[in-house]
């Protein structure tokens, strides 16, 4: 571990509000402790600890089986109102499973129809014999269209996204 | 012996909401290296397949997440990385004399017929690649109190209280090592799998439309497990089966 892993790792517990850390490696032994940071105030919200209260069985993930009630979500269904256009991208599935597009019932979509996205950006989670797997964009674009609804099973090279790379 | 990555370094913390979540921040804040664990006394939020919480006080359990690099693994295999990871702790198990330990399809490992720990795995992809993989780990070491009735843990087993730091170093290890058989020899992990395969080969009811009797006769590279059942030999995805206990 260098200077610059040490850094950031310090850098990092200081923003999960985590107030002890240890991280042992072969040859040494850090404690970091920011109890300072944490003591009173209670101003910051802190980003890891932002959990939801215990009490709630909370589904983080929508469990499969449910086959949700509150209807489809129209846009993926409706016909296309976009005009097919040749150069847009689609963006396949890798993998057979279920697509969610929330991290969790609670929590927003991941994408839009509209939104401009990035390489790394999550795009969905394809759940897959009880492994979540966050797709992540590959190209800048917009999306144009999402072709398939929320919490349905997919198939493997099956069109998730339409996107427009301009 | 020590291990080349796994464990190298190892972030330790009294207490965090999930492990999986802090490996998940601390991806996408700073550099990381393949191998770095979370390893927390206390889990806040800790939570297993569908979000059954996995129930522990602080300090008795294993809570670990570990984070890979697995990018030699295409989207579609990567329920690969789940059988060889379930390999792991279940040797992990064994190495402290229990016997009869098994892989529960698809991750959960058993002892006998009660559960000693749980594998949860979120995967980053781009493309095609599994470009990385956050496996978290919960294994019931000295709990007693509070623990389910189809749960165990070493104490209940073997009588006696362990030191969770040292199955925390036998599991990495065995992770290691596991983990470099998948990368050299899937087959041998698949095979492995197999071999050591709760309920395989023994009548039993489950529930696929209707409860039946079927026996598991094995688990593919995919994931889905094959059925001898009445009506013949039936491959079912993990949605669709559901265990009569």
């Amino acid at each position: 571990m260098n200077l610059t892993e040490i850094q950031d790792l310090i850098k990092f517990v200081a923003k999960s509000g985590v107030t002890e850390v240890e991280i042992e490696k072969k040859d040494f032994k850090i404690t970091i402790k920011a109890e300072n940071l944490r003591k009173g105030r209670g101003v910051e919200p802190q980003p890891v600890y932002q959990a939801m209260p215990m009490a709630m069985p909370a589904a983080q993930m929508p469990a499969p089986t449910a086959p949700a009630p509150a209807a489809a979500p129209a846009p993926a269904a409706a016909p296309a109102p976009v005009a097919e256009n040749k150069n847009y991208i689609e963006i396949k599935s890798p993998m057979i499973g279920t697509f969610y597009r929330k991290p969790s019932p609670d929590k927003p979509l991941f994408v839009e129809v509209g939104d401009t996205i990035k390489p790394g950006d999550v795009l969905c989670i394809i759940e897959a014999m009880k492994l979540f797997n966050e797709i992540e964009a590959e190209i800048n674009g917009k999306v144009v269209k999402i072709l398939v609804d929320d919490n349905s099973p997919i198939e493997y090279d099956q069109p998730l996204f339409l996107v427009d790379p301009s | 012996m020590t291990t080349n990555f796994v464990g190298q370094p190892t972030i330790r913390l009294k207490t965090v909401d999930s492990t999986n979540k802090y490996a998940a921040n601390f991806m996408s804040l700073s550099e990381w290296s393949e191998g770095t664990a979370i390893l927390s006394e206390h889990q806040t939020e800790g939570r297993g397949r569908k979000d059954k919480n996995w129930n522990s006080s602080a300090g008795e359990n294993l809570l670990m997440s570990l984070m890979l690099k697995p990018n030699f693994l295409l989207a579609h295999e990567v329920f690969q990385l789940s059988m060889a990871m379930a390999l792991a702790v279940g040797a992990t198990v064994s190495s402290f004399g229990i016997d009869q330990v098994s892989v529960k399809w698809p991750n959960d490992i058993y002892v006998e017929s009660k559960k000693i720990a749980g594998i949860l795995i979120e995967n980053q992809v781009r493309g095609q690649i599994v470009v990385s993989s956050i496996v978290g780990i919960g294994l019931n070491v000295n709990q007693i109190n509070g623990l389910d009735d189809r749960a165990t843990s070493f104490k209940k087993v073997l009588g006696n209280d362990l030191s969770v730091n040292v199955v925390f170093d036998q599991l990495c290890l065995e992770l290691e090592k596991q983990y470099q058989t998948l990368r050299s020899n899937p087959l041998a992990i698949l095979e492995d799998y197999n071999e050591g395969l709760y309920a395989k080969g023994i009548p039993r009811a489950y529930v696929f439309n209707e409860i039946q009797n079927a026996v598991l006769i094995g688990v593919e590279r995919n994931g889905f497990a094959r059925f001898s059942t009445s009506e013949g030999e039936k491959h079912y995805d993990i949605d669709s089966v559901r265990w009569v206990w």
